[in-house]
């Protein structure tokens, strides 16, 4: 976070949601630190409020654009992300999916993978056109339309390594690259281009950023693996995706945090089994790094006193952007999800009484 | 200009409800100056939302003795002034289970208990205390009493007595007559309960793909 002390530091209150973000992104200077949410927020009591319930949410552009919008006009949040699943792609690649229903996310059945080789990845010559992709440019484009320059549209592409967990499955996507990582090198590459063309797809329909979700987690493969297979292919995503993009992987990812901060990509979307303090000094000014709020024990099960405290150690520890560490669960709380940017805000207020007594601030409710 | 409301802390949640639409319902605790009081709310906008709202709050009030509270005719609360919140959140669920045809009516105080192979009663020993028993003869009557009475301990936060396993005591020290009639059932099978629990805390978070299991 940059939230400057000289002349050039804006007035709190003075930036739009989308440049506050686009700014924290950038590495420049902020007027207080953006409440960011690259994945989704998107609960069973917003889809009430807005008539727009899971899984028809994530299937029609007009619901899905209208349930992201609550991230900004319900919660507060700097952003907005109408991409709440992490299986558009492979449903329109053939991928079996379980959609499930309005409080449950859809899922690839990866045993049924659809590919073994290499050989076998294609994007197919209408994926652009398939309806779960449709629906995403779509949803990206009313959003645009109805904020403008308001709010931080964020799209989602997934990386290679996801996309080869649900074609592939888990377990032989695993198993390949131990025993062939030549191979699977040769899969990703391929792959690759599928995150571009989306990527692209979703920069002509109006995305500000877009975040880069590839699951090397800290759970299955080591930060070697990560530094391997996928580091390269991070840094050459940014010169073939021309917006801030953002890398998110699940679990302790410390090992592999020296390597992402060296690929170019804007910021990394951290878990919160990874101290703030710790993975700042890692990262140093290298890249942004975004969360990481916890969800299962803090957002879902705990009070808004706990999220405070969350916040708290990212602003204390200078994280740029602060929001959920990664998709929320659908039962979440509303009062915990606006207790993010209340927090962030007061705490900017202090930091402002601190250092000039009766600085303007930014309203807090 | 954001239409979510503030409606103090949300303490269960019932994310589809089968008997109306698969609206989502939330049992919410507010302070009063008249104490702590309980709302149920729906963001829905569903013609029969607020019915189901209404009829789930008839639920809570027949069904487990819950008062609506004089100047916040939205909120009920247990009569004795204590939350006992553990009960309330099991009982909202429970009565979220059922269509309003279902909904009221006090539970009785004697159930059947197939493991016990005879039937189970309830009896207030006043100051909040209650005995769980079983017809003299009954052979797997006494062991049964105990382990419903730890039921009873564990979803209720009731307190026991070490020196009389098969009775339970409210802290507050007050009649809850209706509350454990509605909670017998759930106590008899305390185990179906906490995997229930632990179902519903599962679903709705997002797993990592590789920890995500395929369905088949």
């Amino acid at each position: 976070m940059v939230v400057g002390d000289d002349q050039a530091t804006p007035v709190p209150g003075e930036m739009t949601s989308r440049e506050r973000v686009m700014a924290a992104l950038a590495g420049d200077r902020v007027d207080r630190t953006p409440v960011c949410n690259p994945t989704s927020v998107a609960t069973v009591e917003l889809m009430d409020l807005v008539d727009a319930h899971f899984p028809d949410a994530n299937r029609d552009a007009e619901k899905m654009s209208r349930l992201a919008a609550t991230s900004y006009t319900e919660l507060g949040f700097d952003s907005v992300m109408p991409v709440f699943t992490i299986i558009q792609e492979s449903s329109a690649l053939g991928c079996d999916i379980q959609w499930e229903g309005k409080d449950n996310w859809p899922t690839v059945r990866m045993s049924s993978p659809i590919w073994k080789t290499a050989d076998d990845v294609s994007m197919p010559s209408d994926f652009l056109n398939h309806p779960d992709i449709t629906c995403v440019l779509d949803a990206i484009r009313l959003l645009r339309r109805e904020f403008g320059d308001e709010v931080a549209i964020i799209g989602k592409t997934m990386g290679p390594w996801t996309l080869g967990y649900h074609v592939y499955g888990v377990e032989p996507f695993l198993l390949m690259s131990i025993d062939d990582p030549g191979h699977t090198q040769l899969c990703l590459d391929r792959m690759k281009e599928i995150t571009i063309a989306f990527g692209r797809a979703q920069i002509d329909a109006g995305a500000d950023a877009l975040t880069l979700p590839d699951h090397a987690t800290g759970d299955l493969v080591s930060g070697e693996y990560y530094r391997d297979f996928l580091r390269d292919l991070h840094t050459e995503l940014v010169d073939e995706i021309p917006i801030p993009l953002i890398l998110h992987i699940c679990g302790r990812t410390v090992d592999r945090m020296d390597y992402i901060a060296g690929t170019g990509l804007a910021a990394f979307h951290y878990d919160s089994k990874n101290a703030p303090a710790e993975s700042m000094e890692i990262v140093e000014d290298r890249i942004a790094l975004i969360g990481n709020i916890n969800n299962p024990e803090t957002l879902y099960a705990r009070g808004p006193e706990q999220v405070a405290a969350e916040v708290l150690a990212n602003l204390d520890a200078g994280v740029p952007l602060v929001g959920p560490e990664c998709a929320i669960p659908l039962q979440t709380a509303l009062e915990n999800l606006k207790e993010i940017p209340l927090t962030v805000k007061r705490w900017h207020a202090e930091q402002l009484d601190l250092s000039s007594g009766d600085a303007a601030t930014e309203p807090v409710e | 200009m954001g239409r979510t409301l503030e409606l103090g802390r949300r303490i269960e949640l019932k994310s589809m409800d089968p008997h109306c639409h698969d609206i989502s319902l939330g049992l919410y605790r507010q302070q009063t100056a008249q104490g702590t009081g309980y709302l149920v709310h729906t963001y829905s906008a569903h013609p029969e939302a607020s019915g189901r709202v209404a009829e789930v709050v008839r639920g809570l009030v027949e069904g487990s003795g819950m008062l609506t509270l004089a100047e916040h005719p939205g909120l009920v609360a247990f009569p004795c002034g204590d939350r006992h919140e553990k009960a309330l959140r099991r009982t909202f669920l429970e009565v979220c289970k059922l269509p309003a045809a279902e909904i009221g009516g006090v539970q009785p105080l004697v159930r059947p208990d197939k493991k016990a192979e005879c039937e189970l009663t309830i009896e207030s020993m006043g100051g909040g205390s209650y005995r769980i028993i079983a017809p003299e003869g009954a052979e797997l009557g006494p062991r049964r009493c105990q382990a419903v009475s730890r039921g009873f301990a564990k979803l209720c936060e009731m307190e026991s007595d070490e020196s009389q396993p098969n009775v339970v005591r409210f802290g507050c020290g007050m009649e809850h007559d209706a509350l454990m009639g509605a909670m017998f059932y759930r106590a008899q099978n305390v185990r179906s309960a906490m995997q229930e629990d632990e179902l519903a805390a599962s679903r709705g978070t997002l797993a990592a793909p590789g920890s995500q299991d395929g369905k088949p």
